[in-house]
């Protein structure tokens, strides 16, 4: 289903990006262009996120 | 052999049939569970269904979830202000507002969140890569941007697969035009009834031939023309490059299109939605090719007002056999047919509008617009359609051109019709959505 694509890997690393915004939030939250852009751009992830989250779990079921 | 490069997104759109059904059922009991939390509106009416937050374990669950129409959207309350108990998301997290067309009765509201909007861009990435857009294009939208949904999504998607979008908002057609030219854009999406109408501004206002322009690739929306066969050939005459359908719905988002193979329809999105078809008269389901029913469906991962199992009142049918595209998603034959409220009987027979716009459509000689009228004299129904003629038409030459088209109408729909003929340019040109079929019985 991949086209040789690991999705598991995908999904940890889209993971992984969304943990850095949190840190990014977490850091310059008080300033209001972070607060707002790290919301969109959570927007954003997310979407790849659904695309991907089932296909990991069901990757190799 | 079919590349890599065919697909937007390739592992959705190739996925096997087992697999899909899998993730359709994973997604359904998300978006299920997700309303059932958020929503009043919906935790009301699965209540009273008899339904509990886990009923959804198997695709026969699926059938018991009750229908959602543009009513329940409409009978709610407004609180929080406009949107009422249908909103899943708490007001402050909305950032997109618009609104139906309202052709089939009081508009509704639909909110976004920026991950929503983010959604709808991305669904129709996938439309426009299928049908060949592509980074190097420079695509001009004749569309007066506003708060219909339409375009605005395409608009945001030729942005995301990195083509150079031309808005072409409140300029009249002329200026679009002359714009388009200057630019040298090689390809626009637009309803079919604007597309001809665009092309008819060309060789008339500015004496030009859009056949030379360069226009490569033209997307259609709104109407199901692009998907009649006499009305798709004459906007490729005209443009001289191919057109292509997509459908999509405020409530629903872009959940189909015909990919640049032909498919002899429209691609349902299946990773992203479930579409069901029902029976016309009954909610049994329908999965053989062939024949009719009405399209119901949901939008999977939309939060701020999702559709689950949304009654769209359309008609089509699922086509026998795949596509050269390569993908996996089925294929609605012919895309839509047209409005289960339009499809009616008229003296005794079974009407579809769509079969009048694809005779009009296959004489060339008539360029303009038309609309039909059912009403009723005494107890018979009376079916009169109003057409503009050509410009220049000699009367014998009109006579004879009624006289044909009476004769294809009878043979395509079994019906008498009553001819009215108008002269050119006398009917108004519609932009969005053009409306030409009036059921007056009863009214």
């Amino acid at each position: 289903m991949s086209a040789n694509v690991d999705m598991k890997e995908l999904y940890a690393a889209l993971e992984e990006t969304g943990k850095v915004l949190d840190r990014v939030e977490e850091t310059g939250g008080s300033i209001k262009s972070v607060e707002r852009n790290v919301r969109r751009m959570r927007g954003t992830l997310r979407t790849m996120m659904i695309h991907f989250e089932d296909l990991a779990a069901l990757e190799g079921k | 052999m079919v590349e890599g490069n065919e697909y937007w997104n390739q592992p959705l759109e190739t996925l096997d049939f087992d697999t899909l059904r899998e993730l359709q059922l994973r997604k359904f009991r998300r978006v299920y569970q997700w309303v059932w939390d958020k929503s009043k509106l919906y935790r009301g009416k699965y209540e009273a269904a008899g339904l509990g937050r886990d009923s959804i374990q198997s695709w026969e669950d699926i059938a018991k979830v009750p229908l959602l129409t543009k009513d329940d959207y409409r009978c709610q309350g407004v609180d929080p202000f406009p949107y009422g108990d249908s909103l899943c998301v708490p007001i402050e997290e909305v950032t997109e507002f618009h609104q139906t067309s309202g052709t089939t009765g009081t508009p509704v509201y639909q909110p976004d969140t920026w991950a929503d909007w983010e959604w709808w861009s991305e669904c129709w990435a996938t439309i426009l890569w299928a049908q060949g857009f592509r980074p190097e294009d420079r695509i001009f939208i004749p569309f007066g941007y506003n708060i219909f949904v339409a375009y605005w999504a395409g608009h945001y998607a030729c942005e995301k697969i990195g083509c150079e979008v031309v808005p072409g908002g409140v300029l009249g057609t002329r200026e679009r035009l002359e714009k388009m030219r200057e630019l040298k854009v090689n390809g626009f999406m637009a309803t079919p009834t604007y597309v001809l109408g665009m092309a008819e501004t060309a060789q008339k206002e500015l004496g030009a031939d859009p056949k030379e322009w360069g226009i490569e690739k033209i997307l259609c929306a709104g109407e199901p023309g692009a998907l009649i066969s006499t009305t798709k050939a004459r906007m490729e005459e005209a443009w001289g490059c191919g057109v292509r359908d997509h459908v999509g719905a405020t409530e629903v988002g872009a959940w189909s299109f015909e990919c640049r193979h032909r498919p002899g329809g429209l691609h349902v999105m299946e990773s992203m939605f479930l579409v069901e078809l029902l029976a016309l008269d009954s909610d049994e389901p329908v999965t053989e090719p062939g024949i009719p029913g009405r399209i119901v469906i949901t939008s999977f991962d939309r939060q701020a007002q999702p559709c689950v199992r949304f009654d769209t009142k359309d008609v089509s049918m699922w086509k026998d056999g795949g596509c050269e595209c390569g993908r996996t998603w089925r294929i609605l034959e012919r895309g839509v047919h047209g409005r289960l409220d339009h499809i009616t009987k008229v003296k005794g027979v079974l009407f579809s509008p769509v079969t009048v716009e694809e005779v009009v459509r296959s004489f060339p000689e008539l360029e303009g617009e038309f609309e039909i009228v059912v009403s009723k004299k005494g107890d018979l129904d009376n079916i009169e359609l109003t057409l503009e003629m050509p410009e220049v038409c000699s009367e014998e030459k009109q006579a004879t051109l009624l006289d044909d088209l009476k004769s294809q109408l009878r043979f395509k729909t079994q019906l008498n019709f009553k001819i009215k003929p108008v002269e050119f340019g006398s009917m108004p040109r519609h932009q969005i959505k053009a409306k030409r079929f009036h059921d007056m019985r009863g009214k």
